[in-house]
């Protein structure tokens, strides 16, 4: 009797447990990381320098999201003698690859080096005004100014720490295993922010942007340093792929030339601004990916004031201040628009982007009687001709960084020592960024910083469209750890492979 | 028994489960081939709904395309008003990333480019379709994104065209592929007529897109059945994940591309696999509900039967006060019923029996007393009625005393019997020669079988047989035997005593000649008051048997009817010999 009841229990089971699903593991991650880069087509930088810096030599000082300037090999910093001088206390613990710690005795060669490149070129930049560097001890060194600049710090950001007598030993989280045929990297045990969890880094480069991201796709690399746009919605939904975006320090400005006998006019440059729609711009050619600029300072700065006053798209408004500003509509000739005045537009062809955005802008501006012509120029053109004051307005993309040197070299009229990025014609901001350069205090920072963003809204010398986003594609087997830092790359040497239960989960 | 219960069980199970297990298996059947036919048709309903959004959003450009080019052909607009009205529609329509106008020689009338179209559009003019306009190769933009190029003529006809081209940027289209979600796994593809994929709804495969992948060996000859004409049934087949994939495929009716549905099946027949599991989960709850009702119910019916049967037993083991309590009101309760009463009077009937065996014993025991004590008692009363008149003869007074003495000693051997019955007879165990012991007693016995014209001798054993016996209580039991041998037997008849050694044991057998106890008397005959004889209270025997199992042996009997009856004692040797031989 047992038996029928066992037989016909152990059949129901089996019956039951064919009805079961299964699931297949995923294979195990690895710890090696591969890393496609973009270097040709129509990019303003590859970004390739900026990645192996992180991967392989830090530096005194870094920059953070905000713009704050925080510790790496020195951990701390003070000034003295009224802004002239700054000592720089180095961390107990860093090493070179090579197992040297790093000491002032290592870290002078650096600076006077950097320093003597600066003052070879025509850019000092935040070194322009040191006049020495020298070590007080072992862990001290001393930079002394013929006069306070803020910039300096920043300028201590774009230093890396590299072994004077050996380019390939740096002080990163990675050391370089070779160059060729493509640049590998393996952790380094005693990174003095904590030993990386990814075992190697391999850089693979590739013609362009589209190449290492097809790479991507076909899963030779686990991550593309940046996504196109419209590639990123292509991305969504994706489990194999996570894709991380982040507002950019590059802003899209529509720069005039005040040369130009109505671009000059302060009236007709406020026209020109209300009667643009900044979110059509952001919306339509930039899908989204980009956020609304309303002029050239990092909004997430620390010193960025929020209260400052902005523009709204207003192309009634635009029409009034034309006309009071004496720019009637007026017939045209045979073949062209009647419009209030004409000027012709310089854009980036190379990037389709801005092509759209021109067209967008084209429309826009017809439509209060602006006949704003366009012309296509290649990127090579296009910084000789801004270079030469050879222009009426043009539309471009303009580094700011998360601080202000960039700002202050882009809009500050040509002086010695500040290479020619443009000649507009602008002065308007050039006192405001003397006294941000020469600021000591939060204080006067952000003073100065709300004068900045005052003097662009009242006398701007351009129309700044959008500040842009960029995405990075980074391969779902690894966890990116810490994202205080909102662009991923500052903390590449946390990341870790993801668990396989994890991975399923994602 | 328990096969009963089984069987019970099993006739449970085969009337009971069974169907529900072949209903079930028909039901899995069914459901399986409606279900498969119920997701594929609904498969392919979403995918022939994507190839006609498709065909339709392919038409909407043609139409928005020819109504851009009729408006630039049929008015007199200066070429900045055609270029900002082809501007605006790119900027109006976003899947419109350049729009050209051409005139039949293929020179740029007018375009929305700011830079110089591309060279090759001047080439799509020779490829005209005669279905109306002209669908390029899909190809990836920089963005790796799905573009095409669409050609359309405007008037002039075939011969002598102007043309319309507009640069079209897929992304729509693949939003619209993209959207499309059989389930939460399935999805949608689109391939073009060289099976290249053109868009795949899992983002997981997007990079055969990117890298310009074609269609999978099932997918591209699914596509090839479809070209061919033929309704193509839903397909399986195994993924590259490993995954069993149900395919259904519809075809787009301009351009010549195909949409194929894809769903693993673990999804698509997710609602049978729970049914599925539902309904063996339900027929395995009925399956061991119906067990185990069936065997409680077994068990309570075949209770009751091996209750009667244990009081059956009980009863047949004598145990008459057994009786069978059963529940309920049924024919084996009735069955029960009826067996108690059946006992009821069998204990009656028993108690009639021993009544009647009681008085016939007590009237044959009487008669016996009357038949053994009537004569000594006759014989003494009539010598003493002689020795009142011949009280003067010395002689007589003599006789008197030896006949009293005699009779007296008849009597009080009659009462040892009556007293040895009721309480055994003391022994006295000494080593004793049995051959001596069953010699005297034969001598003894001698005259009696002379008396009855009988032989009686003896055929005794070489050695002598030594048992630790009592020597009187053994002559009892060998005269005894004698006796009822001589009785048995008729005139001229024969009786032999014999003795033999077996070993540790020592046998006495008793054979006569005489008439034989029949067979079913024979388990009797050692019984108390039992006799064949018609007087006698019929105690010898049964003296006999007690006196012999008092020493360890035993006694049996065989008989034949007509030809004798043979006594066989059986007593275990011993070791020890007589003190007397001893000494």
């Amino acid at each position: 009797m047992r038996c029928v009841l066992v037989v016909c229990l152990a059949g129901a089971g089996l019956m039951a447990s064919g009805a079961c699903r299964r699931e297949t593991a995923r294979p195990q991650s690895q710890v090696s990381f591969r890393i496609g880069m973009g270097l040709g087509g129509t990019s303003l930088q590859s970004g390739l320098p900026v990645l192996i810096n992180m991967l392989f030599a830090d530096s005194l000082i870094a920059v953070g999201w905000n713009g704050r300037p925080t510790p790496r090999l020195a951990e701390s910093w003070t000034w003295e003698d009224d802004g002239r001088t700054l000592r720089l206390f180095l961390r107990a613990g860093a090493t070179f690859h090579d197992g040297r710690p790093v000491t002032s005795d290592e870290v002078l060669p650096v600076l006077q080096r950097a320093l003597k490149e600066a003052r070879n070129t025509d850019y000092f930049g935040g070194f322009a005004y040191v006049e020495s560097v020298e070590a007080s001890d072992d862990r001290t060194i001393v930079l002394r100014l013929s006069r306070p600049d803020a910039f300096l710090l920043n300028e201590l950001t774009n230093t890396t720490i590299v072994a004077s007598d050996d380019p390939n030993v740096g002080t990163g989280p990675f050391r370089i295993v070779t160059r060729v045929p493509h640049l590998e990297f393996e952790r380094y045990g005693r990174y003095y922010r904590g030993v990386p969890a990814i075992e190697r880094v391999e850089i693979a480069t590739y013609e362009s942007q589209r190449s290492a991201w097809a790479a991507m796709m076909r899963g030779e690399v686990d991550m593309v340093q940046e996504v196109a746009r419209e590639s990123v919605d292509f991305l969504q939904g994706s489990s194999e792929i996570e894709t991380y975006s982040s507002l950019k320090p590059f802003y899209i400005p529509l720069v005039f030339n005040l040369r130009h006998p109505i671009l000059g006019r302060v009236e007709a440059r406020r026209a020109v601004t209300e009667a643009i729609d900044r979110s059509q711009i952001v919306g339509d050619a930039m899908r989204s990916h980009g956020r609304i600029a309303d002029d050239p300072v990092w909004p997430s700065h620390w010193a960025y004031s929020t209260a400052a006053r902005r523009y709204t798209y207003n192309p009634v408004a635009a029409r009034l201040r034309l006309d009071a500003a004496g720019l009637p509509i007026r017939s045209a000739a045979p073949g062209q628009m009647a419009s209030r005045f004409h000027f012709t537009c310089l854009f980036w062809s190379e990037d389709p982007q801005f092509e759209r955005i021109a067209l967008l802008l084209q429309r826009q501006l017809s439509d209060v009687g602006v006949d704003m012509a366009l012309e296509p120029a290649t990127l090579r053109n296009l910084i000789k001709r801004i270079g030469a004051n050879d222009f009426d307005a043009y539309l471009f993309q303009v580094n700011s960084g998360r601080s202000f040197d960039w700002t202050y070299r882009y809009w500050h009229s040509p002086q010695p020592g500040i290479p020619l990025m443009q000649d507009s014609g602008y002065a308007g901001a050039d006192a405001i960024l003397e006294r941000l350069r020469a600021a000591r205090s939060d204080n006067e920072t952000r003073t100065a910083v709300a004068d900045l963003q005052q003097r662009f809204y009242e006398d701007a010398p351009a129309v700044f469209l959008a500040w842009q986003e960029t995405t990075r594609a980074v391969d779902a087997r690894f966890s990116l750890g810490d994202r205080t830092n909102l662009d991923i790359f500052a903390n590449i040497w946390q990341w870790r492979p993801v668990e396989p239960t994890r991975r399923a989960a994602r | 028994m328990k096969s009963i219960t089984s069987r019970f069980v099993l006739l449970i199970v085969t009337a009971a489960v069974l169907p529900l297990v072949l209903y079930g298996f028909v039901s899995f059947r069914s459901l399986r081939a409606g279900t498969e036919e119920s997701v594929a048709k609904g498969n392919l309903a979403v995918a022939q709904q994507i190839a006609k959004r498709i065909s339709l959003y392919f038409e909407n450009n043609l139409r928005v395309l020819t109504s851009i080019g009729t408006e630039l052909r049929n008015t007199q607009l200066e070429p900045w008003q055609q270029t900002r009205i082809l501007r605006n529609h790119v900027l109006d329509f976003r899947e419109f990333r350049h729009i050209t106008l051409l005139d039949a020689g293929g020179r740029v009338l007018a375009t929305s480019r700011i830079a110089q179209p591309d060279a090759d559009l001047a080439d799509l003019p020779q490829s005209g379709s005669a279905e109306g306009f002209f669908v390029a190769p899909p190809h990836l933009d920089s963005d790796s994104l799905p573009t095409t190029t669409i050609a359309v003529p405007l008037g002039g006809g075939l011969q002598d065209p102007s043309w319309i081209v507009a640069e079209i940027s897929l992304e729509e289209l693949w939003r619209t592929v993209d959207s499309i979600h059989v389930g939460s796994e399935g999805y949608a593809l689109l391939m073009d007529g060289s099976d290249t994929l053109i868009a795949h709804g899992n983002p997981n495969d997007k990079g055969l897109i990117a890298s310009g992948a074609k269609a999978s060996e099932s997918e591209r000859r699914l596509a090839a059945a479809m070209r061919e004409g033929t309704e193509p049934a839903p397909k399986k087949f195994t993924d590259a994940r490993g995954r069993e994939i149900l395919a259904v495929i519809a075809q787009v009716s301009r351009p010549d591309w195909t949409v194929i549905v894809e769903q693993p099946t673990s999804e698509a027949f997710a609602v049978y696999s729970e049914l599925q599991r539902q309904l063996i989960i339900a027929i395995g709850v009925a399956l061991l509900g119906t067990l185990v009702v069936g065997w409680f119910w077994a068990r309570s019916f075949i209770s009751r039967i091996f209750a009667l049967t244990k009081v059956t037993r009980a009863i047949a083991d004598g145990k008459l006060d057994a009786r069978v309590a059963l529940s309920g009101n049924d024919e084996i309760m009735q069955l029960g019923t009826a067996f108690n009463s059946m006992t009821d009077r069998l204990v009656e009937l028993q108690e009639d029996v021993r009544k009647q065996e009681r008085q016939a014993m007590f009237g044959r025991i009487a008669a016996g007393l009357v038949h053994d004590l009537s004569h000594p008692i006759q014989n003494i009363g009539n010598s003493c009625k002689l020795i009142q008149k011949m009280f003067e003869d010395a002689e007589y007074r003599e006789t008197f005393k030896r006949t009293v003495d005699r009779e007296l000693v008849i009597i009080k051997r009659v009462l040892d019997d009556l007293r040895n019955i009721a309480r055994p007879i003391p022994l006295e165990r000494f080593v004793v020669d049995v051959n001596r012991s069953v010699a005297e007693s034969v001598e003894a016995m001698q005259p009696h079988a002379e008396t009855a014209g009988l032989t009686l001798q003896t055929e005794l054993s070489d050695q002598p047989g030594y048992i630790e016996g009592d020597v009187f209580a053994l002559g009892r039991v060998y005269r005894n035997l004698i006796l009822n041998a001589i009785q048995a037997t008729a005139p001229g008849g024969r009786i032999v005593v014999s003795t033999d050694l077996h070993g540790d044991r020592v046998q006495v057998r008793v054979d006569d000649t005489g008439c034989g106890i029949p067979q079913q008397r024979l388990g009797a005959i050692f019984e108390d008051f039992m006799t064949t004889k018609r007087r006698g209270l019929g105690l010898g025997l049964a003296i006999s048997k007690k006196i012999v199992e008092q020493l360890g042996g035993n006694v049996t009997v065989t008989s034949e009817v007509g030809k004798g009856t043979t006594f066989v004692i059986d007593f275990p040797r011993t070791r020890a010999r007589p003190m007397l031989v001893a000494g």
